[in-house]
């Protein structure tokens, strides 16, 4: 008969087991895809895209609070993206600073009663905006009272009047073709399967060159948080978002870049305002839908480019309240849909994706930490077997080194943004010391998220995060 | 054909080194669980038996795990290190040859200076001795890709005498047989662009492919490369639906394509929807206007499938004129998607029956929003005074409306 320690130690094993080999499926899955995407858009010119006769209109809709600083500079890089049938839509989160006025004069705007209907409750909108400068006429500024993020979001949602939106965060750097690249899953739908959303890559953008809204020059980070950052969103994007879009089962578009089918978005009542992890919470909602009440076949894709650069955290607390908001995000999410796990009534997203997602990320720093706490208990009894443990952990690290070094060979081979050996030394220092610094305090973040969440009731918390504008004076040598 | 045979000949090689491998790594697996291993008459006598064989066995799995990871981080870090000096040292020689050619060649297809014998003769020397590698190569046809696809001027055949003189033409047919698809799609653009039909029969099979990208580059080089458009509804989507990709390409290919002879009807007579959108979309942009011959179209106007009603109607507003159609918008209007009454009123420019007119404000009446909104500004671009008529109102939606449309314009 099987002791409590043989149930314990097998449990961790078929964990930790099914865990790897899931990172073995998702390597696999991802290059297959990668390289199937290069070839198929090697010579395809995305530019060609603008003289479609049937193409979707698109609303670019971008919150915004407190962007004093860079609104100006952000609203023309949004004009600036290519694409014939888009209008931008700039929902102005009731700041308490300068930028509403700044806005109204640099763009020439007037208040206008621009009709729309309140098909998603939101707090009252204020006024909205619309430029007397014909060269702004598809900008459409909207000021309201503040809701956060997805209630700015759903009253961008409410005034669009286009067939997909893209959503994305007001401060982040958008590739001039990013559309032209996005909608291309929506053009590519086949028989009956319906692109509902697309997402894109995120890189981060800290100490990049930058000018007029444009990257001119990709640098590795010389922050150490960043730089730990730029090898997560390597193995996150490339490698693990890439692998479940070729499966099918794609849970998160990036809240900073995601373009969705506006008219199946309003059917699911738009964004979740009690969340902080609305863009998951969305996408989820949306495959439920798709599921139940449409019953069609259906795709979230993904677009492996590098189309949107961000700023990331690059301070111990911005990074603490960045992970504690995300874990929240993802419990309450999970917890609001809990009747899809293991429901064979969502087929592969109920019984793959949906699980994958609480086991693996959720409930993992839950996991590891307890399995750290058991192995310090084992000590104590000296009840370890000291060979064995050594073979465990050199293969843990040497696992982790293999797949942080397959995601930055992909990006090398695909993308080549980040170029030299200075940039190849420092991420194989930084994949090192990732293992022994950066991922326990993955870990803490996590389980303060839970904390967060389960003892001290905060759902809906959303921290601050210091930014440092992208003054392009600043960011260029 | 040689330098098909050596692509698959690297191809095959490539496969067969990892397959090797493979058999290594797995050999290694066996022969090091092992105490003593005889292979090809060699005998191999495990030297960490004693180690290994105290270890259970799931234990020997995860040591093996760790040295294929420790193995890999080396190559992938040395893979790392090579392909982004390659990949920065190609990305450097196209980008300059790609210049170089397209200023060579825009000067070859589009100079009169160049129509001298003289400087011809010193172009293609120039570029002849830059075709070596094939990164060279590429970028030539990459620049000339990209100057046809930019210009409306058929440069086939000052491109395919070029060729001959280069002595290429060989190594571009032979593209389409290669193992990636991205050399074939190339191929079957640079063959179809300069009407090469060597290679007809291979397009029509990539048409026939499962792969969508393949097939949808197929679809527009035969487009480009048949003499006659009545050919079309003969070879696209046959095994495949139609995606809105592959219709917006073979539409914008026909029509780039320069030729008339298009088969409406039996595009429009499809059972196939896909090809019915194609036929809408051709009729609306090569449809001669005032033509007349419309009743194709207007069999759809009113089609359950709102894709097919909204084409319809776009091809009716841009061939018929407007005072022949407003009987039919009147007619009709009631029963139409949303959707398609805005698209109807948006392609409306100008209001000049007073039956229109009436149309227009029972409309404002009664229908949704949006509809409103939009029948409202064709009632304001037309008459300005109007607005006093609609002053007074009780209704939140037709206030909302109004408000909107007289806003704009006042401000505009």
């Amino acid at each position: 008969m099987l002791s409590f320690y043989d149930i314990i130690n097998t449990f961790f094993l078929i964990y930790g087991s099914v865990l790897f080999l899931s990172y073995v499926f998702i390597a696999i899955m991802s290059s297959l895809d990668l390289s199937f995407y290069v070839k198929k858009s090697k010579y395809f010119r995305f530019n060609t895209i603008k003289e479609f006769k049937v193409l979707p209109t698109i609303s670019i809709i971008a919150p915004a609070y407190n962007e004093d600083a860079s609104i100006i500079e952000n609203i023309r890089s949004l004009l600036s993206l290519e694409y014939p049938k888009v209008e931008v839509i700039v929902v102005n989160d009731g700041s308490i600073d300068n930028s509403l006025q700044k806005v109204i004069d640099y763009y020439d705007m007037v208040k206008v009663k621009y009709a729309f209907n309140e098909s998603i409750e939101t707090a009252p909108v204020r006024g909205i905006y619309k430029s007397t400068n014909a060269a702004y006429s598809n900008l459409i500024y909207v000021y309201k009272e503040n809701g956060g993020k997805a209630d700015a979001l759903n009253v961008g949602i409410n005034i669009s009047r286009s067939d997909l939106f893209l959503a994305i965060d007001v401060d982040c750097i958008i590739e001039h073709d990013a559309i032209l690249r996005m909608v291309k899953p929506f053009l590519e739908e086949e028989g009956n399967r319906k692109v509902i959303a697309a997402g894109g890559v995120v890189r981060i953008a800290n100490s990049c060159e930058i000018q007029e809204g444009r990257i001119t020059k990709v640098n590795f980070p010389k922050n150490i948080w960043a730089k730990f950052q730029v090898l997560e969103y390597f193995r996150a994007f490339t490698l693990g978002r890439m692998a479940w879009s070729r499966a099918n089962g794609l849970l998160i578009i990036s809240g900073a870049f995601g373009l969705f089918d506006r008219k199946l978005v309003l059917a699911v009542n738009g964004y979740d305002r009690t969340t902080v992890g609305e863009d998951f919470e969305l996408v989820v909602r949306l495959r439920k839908y798709m599921h139940y009440v449409v019953k069609q076949n259906y795709k979230v894709a993904f677009i492996p480019d590098p189309l949107c650069w961000t700023e990331v955290p690059s301070n111990f607390k911005s990074l603490k309240n960045q992970r504690n908001r995300w874990t929240r995000g993802s419990i309450d999410t999970v917890l609001k849909h809990k009747d899809m796990f293991f429901n064979p009534k969502y087929g592969k997203m109920g019984f793959l994706s949906f699980p994958y997602w609480v086991l693996f990320e959720w409930f993992a720093p839950l996991i590891e930490t307890t399995g750290f706490i058991y192995f310090l208990l084992m000590i104590i009894f000296s009840s370890i077997n000291i060979q064995i443990f050594l073979i465990l952990l050199v293969f843990v690290f040497s696992f982790s080194l293999f797949f942080s070094s397959f995601a930055v060979y992909y990006e090398t081979l695909i993308f080549n943004r980040y170029k030299g050996y200075k940039f190849l030394f420092s991420v194989v220092l930084i994949a090192m010391a990732e293992i022994v610094f950066y991922h326990p305090l993955n870990l803490y973040f996590a389980l303060l998220g839970n904390y967060s969440y389960f003892i001290k009731k905060d759902k809906k918390g959303w921290g601050k995060m210091k930014r440092t504008a992208f003054d392009n004076s600043k960011n260029v040598k | 054909m040689r330098y098909t045979f050596l692509e698959y000949l690297i191809n095959f090689l490539l496969r067969l080194f990892w397959l090797i491998i493979a058999i290594i790594l797995l050999l290694g697996f066996y022969v090091f669980y092992h105490d003593e291993t005889e292979l090809f008459g060699f005998t191999f006598i495990n030297p960490y038996y004693e180690f290994i064989r105290e270890m259970p066995f799931w234990v020997y799995i995860v040591l093996c795990s760790t040295v294929f990871s420790v193995l890999s981080i080396f190559v992938f870090i040395s893979f790392n290190l090579y392909y982004g000096i390659q990949k920065t040292r190609v990305e450097n020689i196209r980008a300059k040859y790609y210049k170089y050619f397209s200023y060579l060649l825009t000067n070859y297809f589009l100079s009169d200076f160049t129509k001298n014998e003289d400087f011809k003769q010193k172009l293609l020397f120039k570029i002849k001795s830059h075709l070596k590698t094939r990164h060279q190569r590429l970028a030539f046809l990459d620049s000339f890709l990209r100057i046809q696809e930019n210009v409306a001027v058929n440069l086939s055949d000052d491109f395919e005498h070029l060729m001959q003189n280069l002595k290429i033409q060989k190594r571009i047919e032979s593209l389409i047989y290669n193992v990636d698809f991205d050399d074939k799609i190339l191929a079957m653009k640079l063959l179809s662009y300069i009407h090469n039909h060597s290679s007809d029969k291979q397009i029509i099979k990539y048409s026939n492919s499962n792969n969508f990208a393949l097939r949808t580059e197929a679809y527009a080089s035969l487009i480009r490369l048949m003499e006659k458009d009545e050919h079309l509804i003969n070879f696209i989507g046959v095994n495949h639906t139609l995606s809105i990709l592959d219709i917006n390409i073979i539409v914008n290919a026909v029509l780039k394509n320069h030729k008339m002879r298009i088969d409406y009807q039996a595009l429009l007579a499809s059972q196939n929807p896909r090809k019915i959108m194609v036929g809408l979309l051709l009729a609306k942009h090569r449809y001669r206007r005032g033509k007349g011959n419309t009743i194709l179209i207007i069999n759809f106007i009113g089609n359950p499938i709102l894709e097919f009603n909204r084409l319809a109607w776009d091809a009716l507003l841009a061939l018929v004129p407007e005072e022949e159609l407003i009987d039919i918008i009147i007619d009709r209007f009631e029963n139409e998607a949303e959707d398609v009454k805005i698209l109807i009123l948006q392609n409306f420019s100008k209001l000049e029956s007073k039956r229109f007119y009436d149309f227009l404000m029972r409309i404002i009446a009664h229908q949704p929003l949006f509809v409103k909104i939009e029948a409202m500004k064709l009632i304001f671009k037309s008459d300005f005074d109007t607005l006093t008529v609609l002053d007074d109102f009780q209704n939140e939606e037709l206030k909302s409306a109004y408000e909107e449309v007289s806003c704009l314009y006042m401000n505009n």
